[in-house]
């Protein structure tokens, strides 16, 4: 298997398989595919679908095995990012951020909120849930616009926008935060509520949000 | 695209492509083949002429890039409607459909709106085409196939042959996230995708 990225911009992820080798791919993200390839969609049973959909995410999987060439896209201006999972090893990946991984990856979904009730993160802009990948293997997270990663210490915490975090480190807690002051939230241009990350872990923050 | 023409030098653009353009720059609309096909598909039927002496800038409007083809004498290319931007006025051009087959048409202009028209162009001359987002350009052997999703392909050589195939299976029509109708390319021949849709 061989993966490279073409371009800088709206980047395309090609690989190229041999026979018998499979990738799977966030359904609708290919945009050319050799006819020797085979593709199959999966999707991981009902429940496991509509929590799929409500991470803003179609709610299959689609595996391509080679032998042949496929590209994916993610059909918006945004960076393409290598995650390299040891044995399990997780990340959590936000809303439209997943592309591709290896089959080896387990693949999960997870509830952003925490306690009984979703209300909070209606106004998130995160979604609803996360997808979590585990090792070993290599995912393949797209970014809108452009990418940065930050690390956050033991207790560090930093406020996020919403809709512009794009995967993070399962150590690291996210919780809604209310701007308080009726001023900050009118005029302020952040809307009602700040996502907090807590650390210890990595961050991918995004340039462009939903 | 700057284009700095001389006295009675001409460039062909795509219609509305213009940005800005000094005062002394004379426009004029050409016609090219394909005309009634062209009306009957809803788009445009001219092209924009402009004439020097003066400059004038041309745009597509969308965020992308802009890739110069040089074509010899008799090289044919076929260019998706969105990609065209400007040519050379040596270059001649006339509309085609991408498909002959009725029922395949009607479900192109449902799905594939893009990639329904092409313009075909003839060297000699330059053409300028606009790719959105960035941009692979494979090399098809003789009987070699690619699917690509619709509107993706900027341009083909005319030796590739184009045709409009159905995903297979119900599964991946419903859940697949390709829709419905997949381009499939056949070389020999150059094929050009880009990154976003048209």
């Amino acid at each position: 298997m061989n993966i490279r990225k073409i371009g800088g911009y709206t980047p395309i992820l090609e690989v190229q398989l041999n026979e018998g080798e499979t990738i799977m791919c966030e359904a609708g993200a290919m945009i050319y595919a050799s006819s020797s390839t085979h593709m199959e969609s999966m999707v991981g049973g009902l429940f496991a679908a509509i929590k799929k959909w409500l991470t803003g995410e179609t709610i299959a999987v689609n595996k391509y095995t080679g032998p042949g060439v496929i590209g994916l896209s993610a059909s918006s201006p945004g960076m393409i990012r290598e995650l390299d999972l040891g044995p399990g090893q997780s990340v959590d990946v936000c809303k439209g951020a997943f592309m591709a991984g290896d089959i080896t990856l387990s693949y999960g979904i997870e509830r952003v909120w925490k306690g009984i009730l979703p209300w909070r993160f209606l106004f998130g802009g995160q979604g609803f849930f996360y997808q979590k990948l585990t090792g070993p293997g290599r995912v393949f997270v797209v970014v809108k616009g452009d990418l940065v990663e930050v690390t956050l210490a033991q207790g560090q915490k930093m406020d996020l926008d919403q809709g512009y975090m794009a995967y993070k480190d399962p150590s690291v807690d996210v919780d809604l935060t209310r701007i308080k002051g009726l001023r900050k939230v009118f005029i302020g241009g952040e809307g009602l509520f700040l996502l907090t990350a807590t650390g210890p872990g990595k961050v991918g923050v995004q340039s462009t949000g939903w | 695209m700057e284009v700095d023409l001389y006295q009675g030098e001409t460039i062909v653009c795509e219609r509305g492509a213009m940005l800005y353009e000094t005062p002394d720059i004379h426009s004029d609309a050409v016609l090219g083949m394909g005309f009634f096909s062209r009306l009957f598909t809803g788009e445009s039927a001219a092209l924009d002429k402009y004439e020097g002496p003066g400059t004038v800038a041309i745009a597509a409007g969308k965020p992308g890039m802009i890739k110069e083809l040089d074509l010899q004498p008799g090289q044919a290319i076929d260019i998706a409607h969105s990609g065209f931007l400007a040519m050379e006025p040596t270059v001649q051009f006339s509309i085609s459909l991408a498909s002959h087959s009725l029922i395949r048409l009607i479900g192109m202009a449902s799905f594939a709106r893009d990639n329904l028209i092409f313009q075909n162009l003839t060297g000699p001359g330059k053409v300028f085409m606009h790719v959105h987002g960035d941009y692979v350009i494979t090399r098809l052997e003789q009987g070699q196939t690619m699917m690509i999703d619709q509107g993706y392909l900027v341009f083909k050589d005319h030796s590739v042959e184009l045709e409009l195939v159905r995903v297979h299976g119900l599964e991946n029509i419903i859940i697949g996230g390709e829709g419905l109708f997949l381009l499939q390319v056949t070389g020999p021949g150059y094929v050009g995708i880009q990154s976003m849709k048209g």
